[in-house]
């Protein structure tokens, strides 16, 4: 089997020394070249071709993101794997739009580097989960319990519901009564004009509410 | 109104929440608040006491459901459509 060759982008040497050191252990990886900064990357990239960058997002001259575009543009078949300090949605979401194959986390373990690197090299991508936008999330919600005049509290049993819990269960969830969550359940079933459990079931499932 | 009254007086809740829902043939009216629950001794109280009295005269039923998170007081009403 070919090593994978790797190339590292990063401005902190530290950085750069123990990753290779890491790597060295893998006798599936190769480091074949490591560069400071996105512009020593891309001359590098004159002279060599890697299977796999891994790229700081953070580097001065040229920064990560936007070494990134410029390589998806000119080296396509070229795997990018962003190691970053920062978890913010705002960063994964613009590293998704510039066509990066994954994002990781610099406090990941080395377990999940190698994880990362083969799952990339299978041609899949790898980010980090982006919890869903509260905002976006809240709003929809609430013009869900408008639109059907839904309490809170029935909300709250619609979304125990969809977690496949029973009567019972989402009355001890809830400190109730079965009997006053099933009363629950009937004046929903009524406010969204539906006839059957099942129908509920569906009906919140089509709704992904 | 008994119901709400209590809540205001008694339940030291922050949010509370009154619906009438038509059902095909009952109406069921849910009181419900985040307050302190109702302790045994004002369970008898006069006005639950007179709530009950008015839910049977209308053959209805009246459900306590409290606890320290809060008091659910559901009362349905049958009802023959004309």
């Amino acid at each position: 089997m070919n090593k994978i060759k790797i190339i590292i982008a990063d401005d902190h040497t530290l950085f750069i020394n123990g990753l290779k050191l890491l790597l060295k252990e893998e006798p599936w990886i190769e480091v074949i070249d490591v560069a400071n900064d996105g512009k020593e990357l891309l001359d590098i990239l004159t002279r060599t071709i890697p299977d796999l960058i891994l790229l700081d997002i953070n580097m001065p001259v040229l920064n990560g993101l936007d070494t990134a575009r410029y390589i998806k543009q000119t080296h396509s078949a070229i795997k990018l794997i962003i190691l970053s300090t920062y978890n913010e949605d705002h960063l994964v979401d613009k590293a998704k739009q510039v066509g990066v194959n994954g994002y990781l986390l610099k406090n990941s373990s080395k377990e999940d580097l190698l994880q990362t690197i083969s799952l990339v090299m299978d041609n899949q991508s790898s980010f980090p989960y982006l919890e869903p936008k509260k905002e976006n999330t809240f709003d929809k919600e609430d013009n869900f319990l408008k639109q059907f005049n839904l309490t809170k509290r029935e909300a709250e049993i619609i979304s125990l519901l969809k977690n496949n819990m029973t009567n019972q269960q989402i009355a001890d969830h809830l400190f109730l009564s079965v009997y006053t969550v099933e009363t629950h359940r009937k004046n929903i079933m009524q406010k969204l004009g539906l006839k059957t459990p099942v129908a509920l079931m569906k009906f919140i499932i089509e709704k992904n509410l | 109104m008994e119901l709400t009254n209590n809540i205001i007086k008694h339940s030291n809740a922050t949010e509370a929440a009154i619906q009438l829902v038509y059902h095909e043939n009952q109406l069921t009216l849910v009181v419900e608040d985040n307050g302190k629950g109702i302790n045994g001794n004002s369970n008898s109280g006069i006005g639950l006491k007179n709530v009950r009295l008015r839910v049977n005269f209308l053959n209805g039923s009246t459900d306590i459901d409290s606890g320290k998170n809060g008091t659910t007081i559901m009362i349905q009403i049958p009802f023959k459509e004309a």
